[in-house]
């Protein structure tokens, strides 16, 4: 671990991954000047994908944790836009505020529930998703089971929102890709992943991997909301059924357990596997959905690196490397 | 033929070689130490011989068998029993049932149980108790009763005397003396205790970064010669790898 | 509120059961199994599926989901949990969340969505009970049911303190290198532990549909309440396991007369605050509960204080 450090790569020079990278998000700027509406409706799909694989595999992959809860984030953010909007704040900065307040009352919530490990903290993130479900079915605004439509967004024109929500789905993504890459390289990235690798090791040189833990919880939790809020400007409908389902997990798990956990490039990979499967076979209903399940088993099974996992242990080429994941993904 | 044979043993940890080509014979009834430092190999030894780590290169005899692909549980049945590092009895067991598994899962008979009590009274005293609540001598016994009623041909003792008073260790060395006078059982030892060491077994060997660099009989042997050895001081260090 | 409690009581009797194979899956082969409830519907199913398909009379349905769990459970951890536990913790978590994925996708894409219950197969018993005073009524299929658990966790009791197989598996799950040092063979063990705790879920399962109407998507909830009564009534306690789900059963209980949603949130609030007992500082540890109960039998002077047993 130690000598792993001492080999770090420096890359201060703007690497060629860098200019692709800067490539590609030209081209998807440019994306609604051309394309149809449709396709500019399913790209932002995507971006929601992308952030909910990036968020888990911040979680998983780095910190160690979990969460089969996670969409009481995605689902608490959409809550809070709503009652913000109807509080009278303009929807998209209603949207904002409400991920951050996500982050804020992400941190109390991580102070206590991070004390648990491994299956119970999985559980119990999941029973605090269901509270904060039923919780909200409280709120008569949300009239149980019914739901709401978010009525403000119709004040905008459809090819504006359309096109804005797609941008904001692009910078979210880019912005939160942004923060992972500098979040694993820095100080709190490395004591993550001494974490990781052996707890009380770390511990006994002096991290605090509570605190570790919870910086990677809080981000998480804001970027799940972020992406809770453009899955509401895009459907405008909320309910607590949909937005709390236990199926935006199973699809985090599915994108980051195919693309590679722990690499910074498998849930980017996933996401995208994801998304095509989903315009393939998405037709199919409970038999695709069974189908993702089998083919997640498998990877666990078989191949537990995913894709990138594959690919990295194969050719050596890590993108976006930080420089140690490539050395530990392979323990003995 | 002998009783344990270890062909050049070569165990790793990932990319840490614990054990390098490491060669042992032990006769029946002999009683052999393995000393070294922290580190040199001689729990990976201890485990790649009982089977719960698997050697990368080498083999195992037991008896003349070659039982480098039995698994560890296969091999109490063949009579090879270890008391792991640190005793590691079931703490939420009875000392009956922690001895009574190892006698029933190697299908050995009551005859044996009661054989193994005679010879270790204390034990009988302790029967009754959680397994949990024992000081460090009475877990040691346990441990070795917990061992002996496999019926071993082979009785590997790891670290026998870590963490144990000093009134406990004599007792616990005064109990593997009267085993050793008893009978065709082989024992292999390892003590950090060079002295203690020097003064029970028949054979000792001393490892090195995973390699044995002495190995000779306690009175051929100087206190000198075993303690530069431990220490990589040893003129001779190098002949043998 | 004495009805609710005494439904509470007996509802405990099916989350005892549900999570008597959750905790032994835990504390044998180490790891929470995400697809626990959706087995238990699987149970469900399965009996259903022999009573309409192979035109089986109902007890024979019953009695064949049984070992048809059992070896799918001892499959699965052959072919499956093994491999995926030795990748460390993450890897089990995440091949039985997916396995909970085929298992209600596929349950919902070969029998339908619609809700279904055993109940139509089973005469009078799912209505039938006992009036007892102060305008108590109690149905006889919760009492089984409760019954049944109490058979189901002496026998698990029985197992685990007087036979080779069940010492082998508390051996096992305190310290499996240890045990395969003395001659377990620690996987087969842990295959065995599966088979039982599947077989545990499919039962619970059978009394689920016998009760109520199941869906495909029922899984996941009952996951989450045997996991909380595996919470609440203390991880590695046969009979806790009884205690938690009965102490979940009432809070439900109690909290369904307030309102439907009450239900669930009244047993996610007790989860939550035994939790945080547990992890707090003050938390109950055993030797702490000893002594709370002298404090208490003084108090009650049920006994002097020369008697205490347990305080140091």
């Amino acid at each position: 671990m130690l000598t792993d450090i001492g080999q770090r790569r420096e890359r201060l020079a703007i690497p060629g991954e860098a200019y692709a990278a800067f490539a590609i998000l030209a081209l998807l700027i440019a994306v609604p000047l051309f394309a149809g509406n449709a396709a500019v409706d399913k790209l932002t799909t995507l971006f929601v994908y992308l952030l909910l694989a990036v968020m888990w595999n911040l979680l998983a992959g780095y910190a160690g944790i979990v969460s089969v809860g996670q969409q009481a984030f995605f689902g608490l953010g959409g809550y809070f836009a709503v009652r913000l909007v109807e509080a009278g704040l303009p929807p998209y900065w209603a949207f904002f505020v409400g991920a951050l307040g996500v982050a804020i009352v992400a941190i109390p919530i991580s102070a206590a529930i991070l004390r648990l490990k491994g299956g119970e903290l999985a559980i119990a993130l999941w029973v605090l998703a269901e509270v904060l479900r039923l919780a909200v079915m409280f709120d008569p605004l949300v009239q149980g089971e019914t739901g709401i439509s978010l009525l403000a967004m119709n004040s905008f024109d459809p090819t504006f929102r359309r096109n804005l929500n797609y941008w904001l789905g692009l910078a979210a993504v880019s912005g939160m890709l942004v923060a992972a890459y500098f979040l694993l390289r820095s100080k709190i990235g490395l004591s993550a992943k001494a974490i990781r690798d052996d707890e009380e090791a770390a511990k006994s040189i002096g991290i605090d991997a509570m605190r570790v833990k919870q910086v990677f919880f809080v981000i998480a939790a804001f970027g799940c909301a972020i992406a809770g809020m453009i899955w509401l400007a895009n459907t405008i409908t909320y309910q607590p059924r949909t937005n709390f389902g236990i199926q935006w997990t199973v699809f985090m798990l599915f994108m980051v357990l195919v693309g590679g956990l722990g690499t910074f490039a498998g849930p980017i990979v996933g996401a995208v596997v994801f998304f095509l499967l989903q315009e393939i076979f998405g037709n199919y209903g409970a038999w695709y959905l069974a189908g993702l399940g089998l083919i997640a088993i498998l990877f666990a099974s078989m191949l537990p690196g995913g894709i990138m996992g594959y690919v990295q242990s194969k050719t050596g080429f890590v993108p976006f490397s930080d420089g140690m994941t490539q050395n530990n993904r392979k323990r003995p | 033929m002998s009783a344990l044979a270890v062909e050049a043993i070569t165990s790793r940890h990932g990319l840490l070689t614990a054990v390098h080509g490491v060669s042992l014979t032990i006769e029946p009834g002999e009683v052999l130490a393995v000393v070294g430092a922290n580190g040199a190999g001689k729990t990976t030894l201890f485990r790649t011989i009982a089977g719960l780590h698997r050697p990368a290169e080498g083999a195992v005899f037991l008896g003349g068998i070659d039982i480098t692909d039995v698994p560890a549980y296969g091999r109490p049945h063949l009579g090879l029993s270890m008391v792991p590092e640190g005793r590691r009895l079931f703490t939420n067991m009875t000392v009956r049932e922690n001895i009574q598994i190892a006698c029933e899962q190697t299908g050995r008979s009551r005859k044996t149980f009661g054989a193994v009590l005679d010879a270790l009274p204390v034990v009988r005293t302790l029967l009754g108790k959680p397994a949990g609540g024992l000081s460090g001598g009475q877990r040691q016994a346990v441990a070795i009763a917990r061992a002996l009623v496999t019926a071993p041909r082979v009785l590997l003792l790891d670290e026998v005397s870590l963490g144990l008073s000093p009134a406990a260790i004599d007792t616990v060395y005064e109990t593997l003396a009267a085993l050793k006078l008893g009978g065709e059982a082989a024992m292999v030892v390892v003590e950090q205790d060079l002295d203690r060491a020097m003064g029970f077994c028949d054979r000792l060997v001393c490892m090195l970064e995973g390699k044995i660099v002495l190995e000779g009989k306690p009175k051929d042997l100087t206190r000198e010669e075993v303690s530069q050895a431990y220490f990589g001081l040893h003129k001779g260090s190098n002949a043998h790898a | 509120m004495l009805e609710a409690i005494v439904q509470g009581v007996l509802l405990g009797g099916y989350y005892a059961v549900i999570a008597a194979g959750l905790s032994l899956m835990l504390g044998v082969v180490r790891f929470i199994n995400l697809a626990h409830g959706d087995l238990a519907v699987l149970g469900a199913y399965l009996a259903l599926a022999a009573i309409a398909f192979l035109g089986l009379p109902v007890w024979w349905a019953f009695a064949l989901v049984l070992p048809v769990m059992a070896g799918i459970g001892w499959g699965l951890q052959r072919f499956l949990f093994a491999r995926t536990l030795e990748g460390g913790f993450l890897l089990p978590l995440l091949a039985t969340f997916g396995l909970g994925a085929v298992l209600q996708n596929g349950m919902q894409g070969i029998f339908g969505s619609e809700t279904r219950s055993l109940a139509n197969y089973m005469g009078n018993l799912s209505w039938a009970g006992w009036q007892l005073p102060f305008g108590l009524y109690v149905g006889v299929l919760p009492v089984l049911t409760f019954a049944a658990a109490v058979i189901v966790l002496g026998g698990l009791q029985v197992m685990l303190s007087f036979t080779k197989i069940g010492r082998a598996m508390r051996a096992t799950s305190t310290d499996p290198e240890a045990a395969e040092l003395q001659g377990v063979d620690a996987r087969r063990v842990q295959r065995v532990a599966t088979a039982i705790a599947f077989m545990l879920a499919g039962l619970a399962g059978m009394f689920l549909a016998m009760r109520a109407q199941v869906t495909p998507y029922a899984g996941p909830a009952q996951l989450i309440f045997a996991f909380q009564a595996v919470i609440i009534g203390g991880i590695g306690s046969l009979w806790g396991t009884l205690i938690g789900g009965i102490a979940l059963g009432v809070a439900q209980s109690l909290g369904a007369s307030i309102s439907a949603q009450w239900f669930q949130l009244a047993g996610h609030f007790l989860f939550f605050v035994v939790l945080a007992i547990r992890m707090s500082s003050a938390g109950p540890t055993r030797e702490r509960v000893l002594v709370w109960f002298d404090r208490i039998a003084d108090a009650l002077r049920l006994r002097t204080r020369g008697e205490r047993k347990h305080a140091d």
